[in-house]
C-alpha cells in the first residue's frame, strides 16, 4: 500500500515537473527573448516606427521613419536633416518623393527583394539570430511597460559587441574596435510572445574623450495584419 | 553484286593504277593537310589566348558603377545591398566594393598626385603582382603601389616594398576647415596590371579617408558608421530602414567571375540591376570575331586547294572508266547492273579519299606542328602549339572522303551509263 502510494505520488510529481518545465524555460529571459525574435522575424507583414539619434561631439542628429512592410515591399516615410522623403518600394519598381513628400514621384528601379518577409529572418551575416544568447553577456527582466500595443515585457541584453561584430564577418580591425564599445539591446515582448518595440543604445569611446552615441528604436505593430503596398 | 565484291574490286582496281591513284590521293591529301594545318594552328592560337585571359583576373572582370542619373531619376547608390544583389547574379565568383579617394603619395622624395582606390580584400587578389603581396584582410595600413605610381617614384621595383609611404589628404575647401591629413603607411607589393590611380589600400582606410575629407575625423566617422550597420543587422525591422538610415556608397564594385561566365550576360544582368558596367569583353569577343573572320579565310584557302584536287581526282577516275571500258562492258554482260557499276566507281573514290583523309590530317598535324616550333623559337611564345582535336581531325577526313565522292560521281554515271555492247566493242 506505501509503495503504491510513493510510487503514484512520485508519478504525479513527474507530470507536474514536465508540465511546469516548459514554462519555465520560456519565462527565462533569453529563451523569452529567442522564442520572441523567432516568432517575429517570421511575420510577413507589419508596421514600423524607427526613430534614431546620433551625438557627435554635442552634437545631436535625428532622423525618423514610418510605414507599412509587407513581403519585400515596403512604403515609408523619411524625416531627416535632409528634408523629408516618402518611398513606396513593390518588386523592383521604386517611387519616391524627395525631398518634399507632396512633391513629384521619381520613379527608379531595385534589385528584386530575395525574401518573402520583411525582417529578413532576423539573422546577423553569419546566420546568427539576433536572440541568440551568444550575443550577448546577460540578458535580463526589467519588469512590464505599457506601450500602445499593450502592456509589454521588457528585457535588456548587455551586448558582447565582439562576438555582435564577429558574427557580422566584418574585418579584424573592425571587430577590435567594436568590442571596445557599450552597447544595450533592449526588447518590449507583446502578450502574443511577438516584439513589439525594440531598441538599440551604442556608446563609442574615443581617445579624446568625447563619446559618440547611437540611439535606435524600431516600433513593431500590426504584424500580419491583411497590409498590401501598392505603387502609387 | 554484293557490297563485299565491290569493295574487293574497287581495292583491286585502285591497287592496279598505284601511280595515278596515289597522285589524286596525294593531291587530296595535301588538300586536307592545308585545312588541318591552318585550322589547328589558328585554334591553338585562340586556345593560347584564351588561357591568357583566364589567369588574369582583371581581363575577365566586370566593373560595375552608378549610372550618372537623369532627369526625373533618382540615382542608384551602389551600396552594401547592391553589392550583395550584384553577388547574386549567375557566374560573379566574387563582388569587390572599389572607393576611389584622391590624395597624394610621399615616398622617397617623389611626391605623386592623383587617387588611391580602396578594395576590399578577395580569396584571389584581382590583379597581378610584379613584386610582394597582395593587400589581407588583417592588413591596416598597407598599400599595393601601381605601375603609373612607380613611374612616378622612379624607384627601382625591388626596391619599393617595406617603404613607407605618406598618403596625404586635403579637405575640401567647401567643408570650411581647409586642413590637412596623413596616414602612414607602407608598401607591401607592386601591382602588375594598369589599375586606376596610384596605389591600392584597405577599402575601411579609404573610407576613412573619404569620411575626413567630407565630414570630419576619421574615426568617428568610421565608428559612427559601423555603428549604423550593427543598429540595421540588430534590430528587428532595422535593415528595412537601413537603406534610407545608413549610406554606405561606393565608387564601383569589381565583379570577379567564373572562367567559364558568360561576360555579356552579366554585364546585362547588372546593367538591368540600374548600374553601367562594362567588361573587357568586349575585347575578347573581337579576338573571337577575328578568329571566326580568319578561319573562315583559311578554310575558304583550304576549299580552293580540295576543288582542285578534286578535279585530280575526277582526271584520274575518267581516265579509268576510259581504261576498264571492255572490262566494264563484261560485267554488265554477265550481270552487273547499271548501280553496281556505278557503286563500283564511288567506292574507288571513297577509298581514295579515306587514304587521303587519313594521311592529311597525320601530315596536317605534322606541318601544323613544324611551324608551331619554328614560331616558337622564333619568338618564344608556348601560345603557338597547334590544337588538333576530336572534331577538327573528323571533319577534315569527312570533308576528304565527300569530296572524292562528290568528284568520283560523274565517272561513276559516265561508266554507269554505258552500254555493254557499246562497250564491249570499245577494244
Amino acid at each position: 500500500m506505501i509503495v503504491r502510494r510513493v510510487v503514484v505520488a512520485l508519478s504525479a510529481l513527474v507530470l507536474v515537473g514536465a508540465a511546469l518545465a516548459p514554462v519555465a524555460l520560456a519565462d527565462a529571459p533569453t529563451d523569452a527573448l529567442k522564442a520572441a525574435v523567432g516568432r517575429t522575424a517570421a511575420a510577413k507583414t507589419g508596421r514600423v516606427a524607427v526613430v534614431q539619434r546620433t551625438t557627435v561631439g554635442g552634437r545631436i542628429l535625428e532622423s525618423a521613419a514610418s510605414g507599412v512592410l509587407a513581403g519585400g515591399d515596403s512604403d515609408l516615410v523619411v524625416s531627416g536633416e535632409g528634408g523629408n522623403t516618402r518611398r513606396v518600394s513593390v518588386g523592383t519598381q521604386v517611387k519616391e518623393r524627395r525631398p518634399d513628400p507632396a512633391g513629384p514621384w521619381r520613379p527608379s528601379t531595385r534589385p528584386a527583394p530575395t525574401q518573402a518577409t520583411p525582417f529578413a529572418g532576423a539573422v546577423l551575416k553569419d546566420g546568427t539570430s539576433i536572440g541568440d544568447p551568444k550575443l550577448y553577456r546577460s540578458v535580463t527582466d526589467a519588469g512590464t511597460e505599457t506601450l500602445s500595443q499593450g502592456v509589454a515585457r521588457k528585457l535588456l541584453g548587455d551586448l558582447d559587441m565582439a562576438a555582435v561584430a564577429a558574427a557580422m564577418q566584418l574585418s579584424t580591425s573592425d571587430v577590435a574596435r567594436m568590442a571596445q564599445w557599450k552597447a544595450t539591446l533592449t526588447f518590449w515582448i507583446s502578450p502574443d510572445g511577438r516584439v513589439a518595440r525594440n531598441a538599440l543604445a551604442i556608446v563609442i569611446p574615443s581617445a579624446s574623450g568625447a563619446t559618440t552615441t547611437l540611439d535606435v528604436s524600431i516600433d513593431l505593430s500590426d504584424l500580419d495584419a491583411p497590409l498590401v503596398v501598392t505603387l502609387p | 553484286m554484293r557490297w563485299s565484291e565491290i569493295l574487293r574490286a574497287a581495292a583491286r582496281d585502285v591497287g592496279r593504277r598505284p601511280l595515278r591513284n596515289g597522285l589524286a590521293a596525294l593531291g587530296v591529301a595535301l588538300a586536307t593537310a592545308l585545312l588541318v594545318a591552318l585550322l589547328s594552328l589558328s585554334a591553338g592560337v585562340r586556345s593560347g589566348i584564351a588561357q591568357r585571359l583566364e589567369e588574369q583576373p582583371l581581363l575577365t572582370l566586370v566593373q560595375v558603377t552608378p549610372v550618372t542619373p537623369t532627369a526625373g531619376q533618382a540615382p542608384k547608390a551602389l551600396d552594401d545591398t547592391a553589392i550583395a544583389s550584384l553577388r547574386q547574379i549567375r557566374g560573379v565568383r566574387e563582388v569587390l566594393a572599389m572607393l576611389v579617394v584622391p590624395a597624394t603619395l610621399r615616398i622617397s622624395e617623389a611626391s605623386p598626385g592623383g587617387t588611391i582606390a580602396g578594395l576590399s580584400v578577395s580569396r584571389q587578389a584581382p590583379y597581378a603582382l610584379v613584386v610582394g603581396r597582395a593587400l589581407e584582410s588583417s592588413d591596416v595600413d598597407a598599400v599595393v603601389l601601381t605601375p603609373a605610381a612607380l613611374r612616378s617614384v622612379r624607384l627601382d621595383v625591388h626596391d619599393v616594398v617595406g617603404r613607407s609611404v605618406s598618403i596625404d589628404l586635403r579637405r575640401s575647401p567647401a567643408v570650411g576647415d581647409a586642413g590637412r591629413k596623413t596616414i602612414a603607411a607602407r608598401v607591401v607589393g607592386v601591382a602588375a596590371d594598369e589599375i586606376p590611380g596610384l596605389a591600392v589600400v584597405p577599402l575601411p582606410l579609404a573610407e576613412d579617408a573619404l569620411a575626413w575629407i567630407e565630414t570630419g575625423e576619421s574615426d568617428a566617422a568610421r565608428d559612427l558608421r559601423l555603428a549604423q550597420q550593427a543598429a540595421a543587422t540588430l534590430l528587428v525591422g532595422g535593415r528595412i530602414a537601413a537603406q534610407d538610415l545608413v549610406s554606405s556608397r561606393y565608387t564601383s564594385a569589381w565583379l570577379l567571375t567564373a572562367p567559364d561566365a558568360d561576360l555579356r550576360a552579366i554585364v546585362t544582368a547588372a546593367t538591368a540591376q540600374g548600374y553601367a558596367a562594362f567588361s573587357r569583353e568586349a575585347a575578347s569577343r573581337t579576338v573571337e570575331d577575328l578568329f571566326a573572320v580568319v578561319n573562315a579565310g583559311l578554310a575558304a584557302i583550304s576549299l580552293v586547294a580540295l576543288l582542285v584536287a578534286a578535279l585530280g581526282v575526277i582526271n584520274a577516275l575518267l581516265t579509268s572508266v576510259s581504261e576498264r571500258t571492255v572490262e566494264i562492258g563484261v560485267l554488265k554482260a554477265i550481270g552487273a547492273s547499271d548501280a553496281d557499276v556505278e557503286r563500283l566507281f564511288l567506292t574507288e573514290a571513297a577509298l581514295i579519299g579515306i587514304v587521303a583523309g587519313l594521311a592529311g590530317a597525320l601530315l596536317g598535324w605534322a606541318a601544323a606542328s613544324a611551324a608551331a616550333l619554328a614560331a616558337s623559337s622564333v619568338v618564344g611564345a608556348s601560345a603557338f602549339a597547334p590544337r588538333l582535336d576530336a572534331g577538327l581531325t573528323s571533319i577534315a577526313i569527312v570533308a576528304a572522303i565527300a569530296l572524292s565522292l562528290a568528284a568520283g560521281w560523274i565517272p561513276a554515271r559516265r561508266a554507269a551509263r554505258l552500254l555493254p555492247a557499246i562497250a564491249l566493242r570499245a577494244e
